[in-house]
């Protein structure tokens, strides 16, 4: 266990120093796009095209912003971008995971779950930046709450969710390399259909419920709630997601070592 | 090469693949391999191909096997079986501790890490763990001569380095199953040398070794067995030289020049009818010896009073006198010399090596010295000839140089005889021989 953990951390530090070193900003790039998209965001949606976030405790202790100001909204927006960058990551790096290194399959006997794995990881870099932010802003704003003490609970479904589909698309992505090509497609679909530059409240009735099956919905709606409108996270709405994940990881692991016999074979 | 001391040590063998084989099915898209597994309906979305069938063998500690067949005899799907990744079809594969390859150098290295961090990265992931490699990483880096750049990016790494690392790394593992795959030419000639030596090193301390290798004498010098594959079955198991000479002569027969030469593509200098005629010239200027190295400097060639590098005798008559003017590092040992003679398709017809008659050149204290072989008649039938000669390490195994062709013989003969071979036999009358006694 020792030794995969270390095998872990040699291969997270790669992948991090892989696209960050060498760059002038360094590992503040997970820091400066989120803030550039938010930037963008709040300017079109919030700007021109008069998009309101219904908030509940800043407007109650009438703190800064007020209901559906600039403030509010860019808050509600990086809360639920932290979310989408996590899952976006995952989508668009976990079908090359394996793909790209095919001397690990076929030369070497390595752990190849770690693979997956370490694409969560990074991906979770950029919910740790986000959760960073949001709580520093709050501070600042005024509106700090207790309520950060949930976080570590909340990330636990996310992980697992991120790692369903980090080892689902990882395994598949090795015998059909259309799904690499597909996923810039499926991100940007996501964007729109999670609400994250707008609220889940926009959303007809009608619709909902649907939007609500989404566990990106959950997760960015259930973190708003939990860091900017500090209330306590909603342990239904919890359990439920944390069976579904850890069944949906179990499954996916089951496929991964399932189609990993044949890595080597097609690589 | 007996090892049997090693052998009593364990009775468990650490390598026993017992009738293992492997089918690959092949698709024809690797989507159908998907669909294959989806749906698994009557009619199979693959066609079989066997790349291995029932091979067996043991290896037990301290044992060396070498591995030998044309390309696509089943060699890499045999080490891929024991390596563990890919698992037998049929059969099963058994090994005990650690196994490491030496094989694909310096995958997975970042180019944006330095050197040291790409050490823990690529040990890691060949399965040291931390403790190990904290107490192995300077002889690591003291073996690959890195110096001061192992914390500079492997970005700005020359490929000799980027190679030096790797081997460097792989080396260092320590497993209990050693298997290499033709990795025996990696670097510039003073590494080639001390890697191999390194690789002698491993062998003695009783690691068990799987050796794949186009070149035979590497196979013949390191193994104490020979597998020897032929479209994915075994064509022949034992000694190494009960398997390897049907198998040489196998391969002149099988027409494809699978002649790899030992030295691989970058070794020695490329084409050398020049290196006779070049070097009279600059015999007086010649250079300091190359550090943990050693050449040729020049090839003269002398078939009864001619000298050159297209020579005309004749068979069973001329006389053949070759000089290698080479230069060593003095604080080697001093190296040793063959002398090559082939058709002119490469096909070798027959060599003579001074390692095996114990001749130890005499060097000036520079290094420098001159090996001469003097064949009094040569013995072959009418034709054109290759001749090559070659510079090898003291124990006859690591090439340092070639220059083959260095010159070309052409023998008249007037009989009508067959073979590459003229016997220097005496006819005479039997009747008389019998009536004497």
């Amino acid at each position: 266990m020792n030794r995969w953990y270390f095998i872990f951390v040699q291969w997270f530090k790669r992948d991090l120093a892989g696209r960050y070193r060498g760059s002038w900003l360094g590992l503040f790039w997970p820091l400066v796009q989120p803030l550039a998209q938010i930037a963008v965001f709040t300017l079109i949606f919030h700007g021109f095209m008069q998009v309101r976030w219904p908030s509940a405790v800043i407007a109650d202790t009438g703190t800064s912003a007020g209901s559906g100001g600039a403030w509010s909204y860019a808050l509600n927006v990086l809360a639920g971008l932290t979310v989408f960058n996590f899952f976006a990551e995952v989508l668009g790096r976990s079908p090359t995971a394996v793909l790209s290194q095919p001397n690990l399959v076929t030369k070497v006997r390595f752990p190849l779950l770690l693979l997956p794995a370490v694409t969560v990881g990074a991906a979770l870099v950029h919910v740790g930046v986000g959760a960073v932010v949001l709580v520093l802003a709050a501070a600042v704003a005024g509106t700090w709450t207790p309520q950060i003490a949930w976080l570590p609970l909340w990330l636990l479904p996310v992980v697992l969710y991120g790692a369903s589909l980090a080892m689902l698309l990882a395994s598949l992505g090795v015998y059909v390399r259309d799904i690499a090509q597909a996923m810039p497609a499926v991100t940007s679909l996501l964007m729109f259909l999670t609400p994250i530059f707008y609220p889940l409240a926009a959303i007809p009735p009608n619709m909902r419920t649907l939007f609500e099956l989404n566990p990106v919905a959950w997760a960015a709606e259930s973190l708003r709630s939990l860091l900017l409108d500090g209330r306590p996270l909603n342990l239904t709405d919890w359990s439920w997601h944390l069976a579904i994940s850890a069944c949906a990881a179990f499954a996916a692991a089951w496929v991964f070592r399932r189609l990993q016999e044949g890595f080597a074979d097609v690589l | 090469m007996s090892s049997n001391a090693l052998h009593d040590v364990t009775e468990e063998p650490v390598i026993r693949v017992d009738r293992a084989g492997k089918t690959y099915r092949l698709y024809r898209r690797p989507a159908d391999r998907l669909w294959q597994f989806l749906w698994p309906g009557p009619k199979p979305w693959f066609q079989d191909f066997k790349a291995l069938d029932e091979v067996s063998f043991e290896l037990r500690r301290g044992e060396v096997m070498g591995i030998v067949g044309i390309n696509g005899a089943g060699k890499s799907t045999l080490l891929q079986l024991v390596t563990g990744t890919i698992s037998p079809s049929h059969g099963t594969v058994q090994t005990k501790g650690r196994i490491a390859a030496i094989l694909e150098l310096g995958s997975g290295f970042n180019p944006e890490f330095t050197g040291r961090e790409n050490v823990y990265l690529n040990a890691a992931t060949l399965g040291l763990t931390r403790a190990e490699i904290d107490s192995r990483i300077d002889s690591i880096i003291d073996f690959a001569g890195i110096g001061l750049h192992i914390d500079q990016p492997v970005k700005t790494y020359s490929s000799g380095m980027l190679v030096r690392l790797a081997f460097s790394i792989a080396s260092s593992v320590d497993p209990d199953v050693l298997i290499i795959d033709e990795a025996l030419s990696v670097g510039d000639g003073a590494f080639r040398r001390h890697s191999f030596d390194r690789i002698m090193q491993i062998k003695e301390r009783g690691t068990t070794i799987l050796f794949c290798s186009h070149v035979l004498f590497h196979v013949e010098a390191f193994c104490d067995r020979a597998l020897w594959l032929h479209r994915g079955k075994v064509q022949m198991i034992g000694e190494v030289a009960d398997v390897l000479r049907p198998y040489q002569e196998f391969i002149d027969a099988y027409a494809e020049n699978v002649n790899a030469l030992p030295f691989g593509a970058e070794g020695g200098p490329p084409s050398h009818a020049l290196v006779a005629e070049t070097a009279l010239a600059e015999t007086t200027a010649s250079v300091a010896g190359p550090r943990r190295d050693a050449r040729i400097h020049a090839v003269r060639v002398r078939l009864d009073d001619q000298r050159g590098t297209e020579l005309h005798g004749i068979a069973l008559e001329s006389e053949l006198e070759v000089e290698i003017e080479f230069v060593s590092d003095p604080e080697l040992p001093t190296p040793t010399a063959a002398l090559v003679i082939s058709s002119e398709s490469g096909k070798i017809l027959g060599s003579c090596m001074s390692f095996t008659q114990g001749v130890v050149f005499a060097r000036s204290p520079e290094g420098t010295g001159v090996a001469r072989l003097r064949i009094e008649q040569v013995p072959l039938n009418k034709g054109r000839y290759r001749i090559g000669a070659y510079l090898f390490c003291e124990r006859g195994l690591h090439g340092y140089g070639m220059a083959d062709p260095v010159a070309h013989i052409t023998l008249h003969h007037v009989g009508a005889e067959q073979g590459a071979y003229l016997l220097n036999g005496a006819w005479d009358n039997g009747n008389q021989a019998k009536d004497q006694q």
